[in-house]
């Protein structure tokens, strides 16, 4: 009898077991396809019982996916996506907020401000320029040390910017610009950049690629692809304006109507966790639990002193009328030569 | 010896056709008898292909009633009617051998595999293709696939054969030879048949009866030799052979006025015309030595066309040009030649008068 | 002596009223019913979709109707102008130089006596096997500003319109090729022979005579140009830096900003030139008899060495541009790091170590394209079949025609975001397809339908007309016409849509991107993803890998191709 019972309970036990290891969750991301399988396999580690079936595409592609799925959400949850796009499906009512494990130990910057938050912080991307060290030799083109700097004639048709209306990235530095400078003097910034900019981009990471095949001697990007470009042997020096540097949180969130909460609970719990923090560093200079960043390769050791006091609310509530002010002044016809 | 097949009755009543707005056909009446060859003639444009694809059942009637034998076909689908057809273009199917298009009928109907290879070699004997049965349509000439096409129409022995202007993509030739080939086929097998075509010798050498057609309308039905003798409208009498047609007011019941002249008519005026059409075929004309005649005129042109001479004499008293067909020998004992003056008569008998 | 009772009497003649009208409304209704199934299939592909997404432009963020605002407020936000200007101005001229330099080729294709045509005409056709990145890279590494020809261009620069007219003259030049060649194989020898014997001049032959001969081709290339280069969003995007164009007002809207009311906004408006091209297209199609007729000589150049040497050099310049862009391109798949360090290496090819996929996204792509080829061919030749060979109230077949044709005007960015839409959405019954390779088939089908679907309705037009009458008078229903005489006699044409559809799929990016699932991923969208994180060069490669594969196809399909024109050489060409 006892023996029947303990048979009972094996069976229960190994039928849990194969339930919860057939739990499966769709994860929308845009972090770097190469970054994919080590964070799968980091997490799995830990958690072998869930599988992770990605759909990764940039930044822009998955949030436009996922409002225009919001009827009917395939993704469970979104694993490092910028905080901006989370903060759109946080206001169409798309994300389940849940206060993970360990909340407490992450930066007040790298959550979403609510109670129980929408959203929780990975880690941030940083604005950088990536400079091609060839071509700027070629072009007797001084190292910039500053975002002002990038206004002197001499840079005059070797700069290139995403366009903010496509790339989030460009929307970044525009709006990082405007706080740091304040609105009269950031756009007239602006106004001096223009005269230099050889031509906006629609992607972000375009100008950092552009830099990289000598295409353009500076882009305005981000250090994370300069720094990945660099590793793959590009003449590059990735240079952080003194002034300040704008910045992103990439984040992690519950996709609203989830049938699989727990997991979901568990992927999110997992995806703040120190071991977490530490895989992000692996790419990031800086992660959303303090203390835990060790320097990176190619980048600042004093990241965290350079980023601004980013007020994504106010850059949020002012997005549309700093585009189509900035679509007027420097769009279309208005092509800097 | 080639299978005897009995040929099927059609009786056609008040057939209409509108495509939209326009009348393609007007109250068509028209009885087949078994056996016959009868050929729908006509400009084109008459409507004589529309009347047969609706024979056919390709086109659908916007009223009236077919009958084929005893059977309303009027609303039945081609497949269900009794026929075979051959297109202008033969539409001989390039992909299949010649036994194979002309087993293709035979094998719809689920004929036993012996009996259509005997059946298709009987009728390649009949029409002269034995030795070809294995080639390809491109490989033959345009008069043998002709003869495919035909032989394919009739391997299921059908009570109605429709031919759809069958010899006009040929060389004159061929389109001869092929013309008694058809019409001794046909009478041979009996089969009943509707040829639509626009050369009127055709249709005169072939056909039991004529159905001549314009804008829609039967204008007349007849035997060849009815047709071109006693056309029944001033349509027919221009549309079959060549005719003279002049103005002339009417006197009394039998008597007509041309310029100053009377002229006595064997026919009777149609009733109640101010005004009628005179009209005399071009060999029926009388040419004259000069003074022996009741009207002079003077010779404008002359062609030689072989067998007679088409001669323009133009008449010195009414503003009047006639053609004259002349035999050479006539022509040489009349000394005729261009600018001479001549005398000519118009017999009463051949005169022939239309409404106006 | 036969004497079969089957034969002698008509077999309706017993037949009961019921079983008669049964007869009648399989024969003549059935098909119309069918052909409304046709509609219907289309109108879920494609109506249903393209509605769900453009009626957002007439609402607002929360769905609630605000008539034309949305118009309102794109037209006066400035910017706009030169966007819908550019447009026009770019696809204007990529279509004058695409079909001007396509007429060449199909001329000296096809009124010389130069050797190797069939290869000439494979490497022709080449850009349609690439992926529209290939261009891309290609004309980067040879005119960017580190580019081996950059002095080529004056100080001009490749980013901006002269890249997007190079791009789009590369991918859109085999479209016009295919309807040129077509237009001007079946040429009628009389015709020259009757201006040679007017003594008219080479010269004024070929403007009195060829010119006139291809008028409609030019028309239906020049349409087909326009709309390929108005719609589509990669070139630009890629290469065009800021000068903006519709297609890329609609990725900015969307996929840069989220705003997908805007977005339907832009894709209405670029309807409008696309469906203005497309009813000229039609009007000047309606006029067009054909002139090819049976009694027609098939026209074969005489020996004539000043034309050949004239006809090789039209072909020049384009065999050259082809083959500048695909071997740059095959270059830079091997190169370790441009332009820094061209030292060569495989490791490019090894994309298991890749992201975006690797062999399993590859392999994914092949499933897609076989799915759409199969699934794609047999939709769009039954549905020609239906139009072309059936009896069809006229009101049906033109619905008909206007919706196979109209998904030729419709963005893929735009067909992409509208299936998430309408096969997402919670009420749809068939909505468990959304994230499946399904879906991905289904929507390159709609994709590109249109070309597959005028390509199977001309084949089917020179079928003489009269095959159905004839096997009707030989109680031969439609079908066993359908399968023992159009089918093989359209066997070429079905090749032809068959690869058209396979490498379409395979090289697609602009709708699918929208679409794919987690097991889904896809070959095509991987050169994009390597090429956006900075891997050129592996993304050079897996383009290379997908032409590779795109030419496999058209190889295989060249080789079936004769072997069918072998086998039925007899009954096509009359010799034995």
């Amino acid at each position: 009898m006892k023996h029947l019972k303990q048979a009972f309970a094996l069976a229960a036990l190994t039928m849990a077991m194969n339930a919860s290891a057939q739990t499966e969750l769709t994860v929308y991301t845009a972090v770097e396809a190469e970054d994919l399988k080590t964070y799968a396999k980091r997490f799995n580690e830990e958690h072998p019982d869930i599988r992770i079936n990605w759909v990764r595409d940039s930044t822009g592609v998955i949030t436009a996916r996922l409002l225009a799925e919001k009827e009917n959400p395939q993704a469970d949850v979104v694993w490092g996506l910028a905080g901006t796009s989370l903060l759109l499906l946080k206001n169409e009512g798309m994300l389940q907020p849940y206060a993970p494990e360990g909340l407490d130990k992450l930066s007040p910057k790298f959550r979403d401000r609510d109670e129980t938050p929408s959203w929780v912080g990975m880690d941030a991307w940083m604005a950088a320029l990536c400079v091609n060290t060839i071509e700027a030799e070629k072009n007797n083109l001084p190292m910039p040390k500053s975002w002002q700097d990038l206004t002197k004639p001499v840079y005059q048709g070797h700069v290139v910017m995403p366009n903010p209306n496509s790339s989030g990235t460009g929307f970044l530095d525009v709006s990082a610009w405007l706080q740091l400078m304040g609105e009269d003097e950031g756009w007239t910034f602006m106004d001096g950049l223009h005269q230099n900019i050889s031509r906006y981009t629609h992607s972000g990471s375009k100008p950092c690629k552009m830099a990289a095949s000598g295409e353009a001697a500076i882009g305005v990007s981000f250090a994370f692809r300069g720094a990945r470009l660099k590793e793959k042997g590009a003449p590059l020096e990735l240079v952080f304006p003194e002034e300040g540097l704008g910045w992103e949180v990439e984040a992690t969130a519950i996709v609203n109507g989830t049938d699989k909460l727990d997991a979901a609970q568990t992927l999110v719990d997992w995806s703040i966790s120190r071991k977490a923090m530490e895989m992000y560093n692996e790419g990031y200079a800086i992660v959303g639990m303090p203390g835990v960043a060790q320097p990176v390769a190619h980048f600042p050791e004093n990241a965290e002193a350079l980023i601004i006091e980013n007020d994504f609310s106010w850059a949020a509530s002012n997005r549309e009328a700093i585009l189509t002010e900035w679509a007027s002044r420097y769009d279309g016809k208005s092509e800097a030569k | 010896m080639i299978q005897q097949t009995q040929g099927s009755r059609l009786d056609i009543r008040g057939v209409n056709k509108f495509f939209g707005d326009f009348c393609a056909l007007k109250e068509i009446n028209l009885t087949i008898e078994p056996g016959e060859l009868v050929c729908f003639l006509g400009p084109s444009g008459c409507g004589k292909t529309t009347l047969l694809r609706i024979i056919a059942g390709l086109e659908q009637q916007t009223a009236g009633l077919l009958h084929q034998g005893v059977t309303d076909i009027s609303r039945k689908p081609p497949k269900d009617r009794d026929f075979g057809i051959v297109f202008q273009s033969y539409a001989l199917f390039p992909n299949m051998t010649v036994a194979d298009n002309v087993a293709y009928g035979l094998r719809s109907i689920g004929m036993p595999k012996p009996q259509v290879a005997s059946r298709v070699s009987e009728l390649l004997a009949v029409v002269g293709l034995e030795d070809h049965a294995r080639k390809y349509p491109a490989q033959l000439s345009g008069g043998q696939q002709q003869r495919v096409a035909l032989a394919r129409a009739l391997a299921p022995s059908p009570g109605l054969l429709l031919l759809d202007e069958p010899l006009s993509a040929l060389d004159a030739k061929v389109r001869h030879h092929l013309r008694s080939e058809i019409r001794s086929l046909q009478k041979q097998l009996g089969v009943t048949t509707i040829m639509v075509t626009h050369d009127q010798e055709e249709a005169l050498a072939m056909a039991d009866r004529v159905v001549v057609m314009n804008n829609g309308v039967i204008e007349q039905v007849g035997t060849p030799l009815e047709i071109y003798q006693q056309p029944a409208s001033a349509f027919v009498a221009s549309f079959i052979g060549a005719m003279n047609f002049f103005d002339s007011a009417p006197v009394n019941g039998q008597r007509v006025r041309v310029g100053n002249r009377e002229l006595d008519l064997v026919r009777p005026l149609p009733s109640d015309q101010s005004c009628v059409q005179l009209a005399i075929r071009p060999e029926d004309v009388h040419l004259l030595p000069n003074g022996d005649g009741e009207w002079e005129g003077q010779v404008e042109s002359m062609d030689y066309l072989g067998a007679f001479i088409r001669t323009r004499v133009r008449l010195s008293e009414v503003e009047l040009e006639l053609v004259v067909d002349v035999d050479p020998r006539s022509a040489r004992q009349l000394e005729l030649q261009v600018g001479a003056c001549v005398c000519l008569n118009l017999p009463s008998d051949a005169l022939h008068c239309f409404a106006a | 002596m036969i004497d079969s009772p089957a034969l002698s009497t008509p077999s309706s003649h017993n037949r009961r009223p019921l079983s008669a009208f049964g007869q009648r409304f399989a024969g003549r209704w059935v098909f119309a019913l069918l052909l409304v199934a046709g509609c219907a299939v289309l109108g879920l592909l494609v109506l249903a979709p393209l509605y769900t997404l453009l009626s957002k432009s007439v609402e607002n963020k929360d769905g609630e109707f605000v008539g034309l605002d949305n118009f309102a407020h794109y037209l006066s936000s400035g910017g706009i102008e030169s966007a819908f200007f550019n447009s026009l101005w770019v696809a204007g001229l990529s279509t004058v130089i695409v079909v001007f330099l396509a007429f060449m080729a199909a001329w000296a294709i096809t009124r010389t006596r130069l050797p190797f045509t069939g290869w000439i005409r494979g490497v022709l056709v080449l850009p349609i096997l690439a992926p529209s990145l290939l261009p891309a890279i290609s004309l980067v590494y040879l005119f960017g500003n580190q580019g081996v020809l950059k002095s080529w261009l004056f100080g001009a620069e490749i980013y901006g319109p002269i890249g997007i007219i190079l791009g789009s003259c590369f991918w859109t030049f085999p479209h016009a090729l295919m309807i040129l060649l077509t237009a001007m194989d079946n040429a009628d020898g009389r015709h020259y022979e009757a201006a040679t014997a007017l003594k008219a001049s080479p010269w004024r032959t070929f403007w009195t005579v060829t010119v006139p001969g291809a008028r409609y081709g030019l028309v239906s290339a020049a349409f087909v140009v326009f709309t390929l280069v108005i719609t589509d969003f990669g070139v630009p995007k890629v290469i065009g830096g800021q000068f903006d164009v519709l297609a890329t007002d609609i990725y900015k809207q969307v996929i840069g900003q989220q705003k997908f009311e805007m977005g339907a906004v832009i894709s209405v408006l670029l309807l409008l030139p696309a469906m203005l091209a497309f009813v000229a297209d039609r009007y000047v199609q309606r006029k067009q008899s054909a002139s090819f007729t049976a009694r027609s000589v098939p026209y074969k150049p005489s020996h004539d060495r000043r034309r050949d040497a004239v006809g090789a050099l039209m072909l020049t310049p384009t065999l050259v541009f082809i083959f500048a862009i695909i071997g740059m391109a095959i270059y830079a798949s091997f190169v370790t790091f441009w332009p820094y360090n061209l030292s060569l290496s495989l490791n490019n090819y090894d994309f298991g170590r890749m992201d975006g996929g690797g062999w399993g996204a590859y392999l994914n792509s092949l499933q897609m394209a076989l799915g759409t080829m199969l699934i794609g061919t047999a939709l769009v030749f039954f549905n020609a079949w239906l139009v072309e060979r059936t009896p069809q109230p006229r009101l049906l077949t033109g619905v008909f025609q206007l919706l196979s044709l109209l998904p030729l005007a419709v963005p893929g960015l735009v067909l992409g975001l509208s299936y998430i839409f309408f096969f997402n959405h919670p009420d749809n019954p068939i909505n468990f397809i959304y994230g499946t390779l399904f879906i991905l088939i289904l929507s390159s089908v709609t994709h590109f339908y249109a070309v597959s679907h005028l390509t199977a309705v001309t084949a089917l037009k020179q079928l003489d007309k009269e095959f159905e009458a004839v096997g009707e008078s030989l109680k031969a229903s439609r079908w066993r016409v359908l399968f023992t005489v159009t089918l093989p006699l359209c066997l070429p044409a079905i090749l032809d849509v068959a690869l058209y559809l396979f490498v379409n799929a395979m090289t697609t990016v602009s709708a699918v991107v929208f679409l794919y699932g987690h097991d889904s991923q896809l070959a095509s969208v991987a050169v994009l993803n390597m090429d956006e994180a900075g891997d050129i060069a592996p993304a050079a490669a897996m383009a290379i890998l997908i032409t590779v594969t795109c030419a496999g196809a058209k190889l295989l399909q060249g080789v079936l191709r004769f072997w069918v024109d072998r086998s039925t050489r007899a009954w096509r060409q009359g010799t034995e």
